[in-house]
């Protein structure tokens, strides 16, 4: 078909990253002959899933598989593998099941094989524990995970938790190997752009393991241009928001995991509930995955016409050969795309079901409010009343986090009686999530008015040695958001939102009813745009943390034999924290615009919900 | 097979049929603009797609085929999770699905270090190096070009195969430097092993995932460099390493010294702290790092393990103690107080409750006996359920609402959503006007509804209210057009009338007189009001 040519820029092929962790699965397998039990991280077995199948497992040695608890296993035979994600907490309770056979006198053989990284640290509690000479360890490099053809995820969403909220740098090794594995396949990216503390490092980290691994043969081409990585806390705002693409939607109300999405009786018209992937091979979910949600029903009553006639098709059929072949090709073509039409309609009903009940409306205009910065009190007044109401805590959560980081943080007395209000109604045991929230810099009170002066302070002490006390610093003082300050700069708030073009739109802001463009994206274009920082200092200087840029020179960049001449069109964007599936949206549609293609990476796909999900201190 | 297949397809003609053009005509989506969400009259539309229409079409498109023919062929590979705890409902186990990789071959490993193999059909050569200890290495070949050769009819062919090769002098003279080189290398490694390796290079093991030894650095400079070094190339692992080996081998006042002038060296300690459960260890260095937020937030959450509301507010009170004569918090402090005396008073009104309730005679106790616990519920639940029990009684009881709100300084508009919720639940519409009700300075009463009156028309209306009660609040929505919205949703029709009459729009009223039931009186109320001719109608 004519898609390709439509697509533009080719991008390279991501299925080989699935390849090769699937091959190291069944090699480390296989290296324990034998059957041998399974024992999977609750936290893998979705990722896994795009990986490797249970047949797969089979195949290779599984008898039984179990799900990581904190219970003894029972039976099974005497050959046991962990498959877990490199944590202490799990590494304890592995520790403690090997202990608990010991005491029952139980003979095993065991491995524990970690994902991403074998950590010295895990290495220390095994030892600690005593069962260190009983276990032998491996390593499964499964980091970056295939979601799509342009979507990558490390499916590591306690990344956002360990890194902004503790402060834990144990997963940096982990992103850069990412990196350096995408490069060793992809050839290596000339252009390398970065904002933020977290994306400095992670470069820095990137550079030093491919010295480590010495000159690359040039016989890879270069296929990937231009890398940009970006911290999360340069842009909290675009996540809080709700979602309105069809994609964004699908994730807020079903909850898309590591791609699939699982639909109940509500949408599938069944008893049954049906899993799905999520992908762009499905012609239909591709067509309308990036729209806003106000133009999708209109394509799928269209399609729905257009599958009729095709259908109607069996009823000219003049021969038996022509009926043949109508049964053997098309009828079978049309099923599929008659289940995926059946099923995304079902699921538009739902949403929208699920939108008119309550205030949604008053809600997007609250949203809208805080964006724009204009009827902020009846936006306080609006979230004071969902907390009166008692509506949805992490809803509640999530617009008291977006004032906070619209304003700039809240003046003292908004604070304070947000804050007992919220406790009041919640419970005070969420002071914790609020512990939380205000280290983050997400939800806190304005300081007296030398705002200004704290990214001074900020600066300045990252460049005392080693970046000394200044994660101290930035943890204590509020991070003052200059988010109007940039919103201006940036022009992410279009001038005339009451005609906006929502159905061919010519904006980026169209993700957000055109009320708003997500900053990461339009800092993303800007700098894309320049080739560096060059001309938006000014902006940056606004944004947490450092930037920096590497560029190769423009001589050297072309002449790498074998390079893919559309490298230069394709970015690949890592989302240092996670990254909404609005934001792959509004980048699809930004290359579109512009002629690039973007592969976007990302820690983790989230959305507001998962993001105040995972800070909280309390169920 | 046929046969069904073709009813099938006849269920779908019919129904695709059946709704004509117009169907599809309709369900073109109207321009959207930013507030999208217009009224409908047919239903509720969001993001300009109507509910109905919606659903009109996923069901003409689920009976086309039947919906459970159409998923039937489901290719599920799913995994039955053995649970050694007795948990068996399936869905909290998870499963794998695959259809893709059945066919995956796996080449067994030709030598220690695993090297696979796979063709694929990419044009590039690549060599991937993963891994970096060595065991367990796994290098991957592209393409690599296959050495096909007729198949050698013994191990001696294939050796004779080889060809000889001729060995220059310079050769030779290359390979005996080299012999020197790795001679020296060797007896450097001896001596090695009793001395440090730079310290850049054991933080680059650690990374790497290579054997290392820390026993080496012995000085106390080395320790810290040590400790630098991981903190300069980023590694949160060889941080923590590096601050855990720090922290053993020193003495503790030289260790505090040390870690507080490295921000990130403490953040990666106490995360591991955490993570180890090592909690009073935690509190310690919390406290030497004078950071009392963060003891507070500690014990806070220590204090909240008991699952008992009497033991928790125990444990509460305990911290509150600890905590008095910090006056940094005690905003904070103050409000765990107030967690206390909830507690208490919540078992103390439970305590009572159960007795009224096994008398049988409180009539809001018989019709509704309480499905849950009191204790431990926030405090806007708890008001809600005095308001519900216990509404009517005088102030100075521990469970009238009134009380409460004053004793916890709820909001004038907290309260009254909890009452007014309560009392339209028990459908007590006196007692709601008295709670709408204000006096004035002069005796007079006045009605007033802090969270504005199309909201306890809202909440009343959910609770099925008359709608003479209905019509009594819409009155009082001060803004012409929400009432005239709110009144017509909820077919208030005399207040339609009145705000109609208020906004002079005649053509309106006459519209609206075929949405009045028939020889009704509002039907008459609306004819008189037409034909009223004070009334200067703009149209």
């Amino acid at each position: 078909m004519a898609v390709s040519a439509v697509l533009g820029p080719k991008l390279p092929d991501l299925q080989y990253l699935k390849r090769l962790a699937r091959d190291q699965l069944v090699h480390l397998l296989e290296s324990l002959p034998g059957r041998k039990d399974l024992v999977i991280d609750p936290d893998l077995m979705t990722p896994l899933d795009r990986i490797a199948g249970a047949s797969l497992l089979k195949q290779h040695g599984v008898d039984k598989i179990f799900k990581l608890e904190r219970t003894k296993i029972h039976g099974g035979c005497d050959q046991l593998v962990y498959l877990v994600r490199s944590k202490l907490t799990t590494t304890k309770l592995i520790a403690d099941q090997i202990t608990a056979d010991i005491r029952d006198a139980r003979k095993r053989k065991y491995k524990i094989i970690m994902t991403p990284r074998r950590l010295q640290v895990c290495d220390m509690v095994l030892e600690h524990e005593g069962v260190f000479g009983l276990v032998s360890i491996e390593e499964l490099h499964l980091d970056l995970i295939p979601l799509d053809r342009d979507l990558l995820s490390m499916e590591l969403p306690q990344f956002f938790r360990d890194y902004f909220l503790h402060g834990d740098q144990t997963w940096l090794a982990s992103i850069a190997k990412s990196l350096v594995n995408i490069q060793s396949l992809f050839g290596p990216i000339p252009n390398v752009y970065g904002q933020g503390r977290c994306a400095k490092m992670v470069a820095d980290m990137v550079e030093m393991m491919m010295s480590e691994q010495g000159e690359r043969q040039s016989s890879v081409g270069c296929e990937i241009g231009h890398l940009f990585l970006i911290d999360r806390d340069v842009d909290y705002v675009t996540p809080l928001c709700t979602q309105v693409t069809y994609e964004g939607l699908l994730d807020d109300i079903f909850g898309i995991k590591s791609g699939s999405v699982e639909f109940g009786p509500d949408v599938t018209g069944t008893d049954k509930s049906i899993k799905i992937m999520l992908s762009g091979e499905d012609e239909v979910f591709r067509a309308i995955r990036d729209r806003h949600f106000s133009n999708v029903f209109g394509f799928l009553s269209a399609k729905a016409k257009e599958l009729q006639t095709s259908y109607d098709k069996r009823h000219n059929l003049k021969s038996v050969q022509d009926m043949k072949q109508f049964v053997s090709e098309e009828l079978s073509n049309l099923k599929k795309q008659h289940k995926a039409l059946t099923l995304h309609i079902g699921a538009c009903e739902t949403i929208t079901k699920n939108k008119s009940r309550g205030d949604f409306e008053e809600q997007m205009r609250t949203e809208h409010g805080l964006l724009e910065g204009v009827d902020v009190r009846e936006c306080i007044n609006f979230i004071e009343e969902s907390i009166n109401r008692q509506h949805s805590r992490t809803e509640v959560l999530r617009l008291l986090c977006m004032l906070s980081s619209t304003q700039g943080g809240l003046p003292s007395k908004d604070y304070k009686s947000l804050k007992t209000q919220f406790l009041q109604s919640y419970g005070t045991e969420h002071l914790l999530t609020l512990h939380n929230l205000k280290k983050l810099g997400l939800f806190v009170e304005q300081q007296a008015p030398d705002a200004t002066t704290n990214k001074l302070t900020d600066k300045m002490a990252a460049k005392l040695t080693d970046g000394m006390a200044s994660l101290q610093l930035q943890l204590q003082l509020p991070k003052k958001s200059q988010f109007r300050a940039v919103s201006r700069k940036l022009n992410l708030i279009p001038k005339s939102a009451e005609n906006f073009e929502l159905r061919n739109p010519n904006d980026m802001a169209y993700v957000f009813s055109g009320a708003y463009a997500p900053l990461s994206c339009k800092l993303i274009e800007q700098v894309l745009q320049r080739e560096g920082w060059t001309g938006v200092e000014d902006i940056a200087k606004l944004l947490p943390g450092d930037n920096f840029v590497h560029l190769k020179a423009k001589s050297a960049r072309g002449k790498s034999a074998g390079s893919n001449p559309d490298s230069d069109k394709i970015v690949l964007v890592y989302f240092l924290g996670g990254c909404s599936y609005t934001e792959v949206s509004a980048l699809r549609f930004l290359g579109k615009q512009k002629g690039y293609r973007f592969l976007v990476a990302t820690t983790a796909l989230i959305n507001g919900g998962k993001l105040i999900e995972s800070v909280s201190g309390w169920k | 097979m046929a046969g069904s297949k073709k009813d099938q397809a006849r269920m779908a003609a019919a129904a695709f049929t059946a709704e004509d053009e117009d169907y599809w005509e309709e369900s073109s989506v109207s321009a959207s603009k930013k507030n999208m969400f217009d009224d409908e009259e047919e239903g509720f539309t969001v993001l300009g797609v109507s509910e109905g229409k919606a659903a009109r079409l996923s069901s003409a498109l689920r009976s086309t085929v039947g919906a459970d023919a159409l998923f039937a062929d489901e290719d599920n590979d799913d995994i039955t999770w053995e649970t050694s705890s007795n948990i068996s409902n399936s869905s909290s186990h998870g499963s794998i699905t695959s259809a893709e990789y059945r066919s995956a071959r796996y080449t067994p490993p030709a030598n220690r270090s695993g090297s696979l193999s796979t063709t694929s059909s990419r044009s590039t050569a690549a060599t991937v190096k993963l891994g970096g200890s060595q065991d367990n290495s796994l290098s991957v070949q592209f393409n690599k070009p296959k050495i096909t050769r007729s198949e050698p009819m013994s191990l001696e062919d294939a050796i004779v195969d080889v060809p000889a090769k001729q060995v220059t002098a310079t050769e030779v003279s290359k390979l005996e430097t080299e012999i020197q080189f790795l001679r020296r290398q060797v007896q450097l490694g001896e001596r090695a092993r009793w001395t440090s390796l730079p310290v850049k290079e054991t933080v680059k093991r650690i990374i790497l995932g290579q054997p290392y030894s820390l026993e080496a650095y012995k000085s106390l400079q080395d320790k810290l460099a040590l400790l630098d070094a991981a903190i300069r190339m980023h590694d949160g692992d060889a941080i923590t390493i590096a601050v855990l080996f720090l922290k053993r081998t020193v003495r503790k006042s030289i260790f505090h010294q040390e870690l507080i002038k490295r921000p990130v060296a403490v953040n990666h300690l106490i995360h591991f702290l955490w993570c180890h459960y090592d909690l009073d260890e935690l509190e310690e260095l919390y406290k030497m790092l004078r950071r009392m937020e963060d003891v507070f937030v500690l014990k806070y959450k220590q204090a909240l393990a008991p699952s008992q509301a009497a033991g928790r507010a125990q444990s509460i009170a305990a911290v509150v103690r600890s905590f008095q004569h910090d006056s940094s918090l005690a905003p904070d402090s103050t409000l765990l107080l107030e967690q206390c005396t909830l507690l208490q008073r919540q078992l103390q009104i439970q305590e009572e409750d159960k007795k009224i309730a096994a008398g049988g005679k409180h009539p809001v106790f018989r019709d509704h006996p309480p499905k849950a616990q009191l204790p431990l519920t926030p405090l806007t639940t708890t008001l809600y359920y005095c308001s519900f029990y216990h509404y009517n009684e005088s102030d100075s009881s521990l469970s009238s609402p009134l009380s409460i709100k004053r004793d916890f300084q709820v909001s004038d508009k907290q309260y009254t959503w909890s009452a007014l919720n309560a009392l339209a639940k028990l459908h007590r519409w006196k007692e709601i006007e008295a709670l709408l009700t204000s006096k004035n300075w002069f005796g007079g009463t006045k009605m007033k509804a802090c969270i504005g009156f199309e909201k306890v028309v809202e909440i009343l209306s959910k609770q099925k209210a008359p709608v003479d009660i209905l019509s009594k609040y819409l009155a009082y929505i001060e803004d012409p057009n929400e009432r005239l919205a709110l009144a017509a949703k909820h077919k208030c029709h005399r207040i339609v009338v009145d705000t109609l009459i208020q906004l002079k729009d005649r053509a309106a009223l006459e519209d609206y007189r075929l949405k009045t039931p028939d020889y009704s009186l509002e039907r008459q109320y609306l004819i008189t009001a037409l034909n009223n001719s004070q009334v200067k109608w703009k149209n």
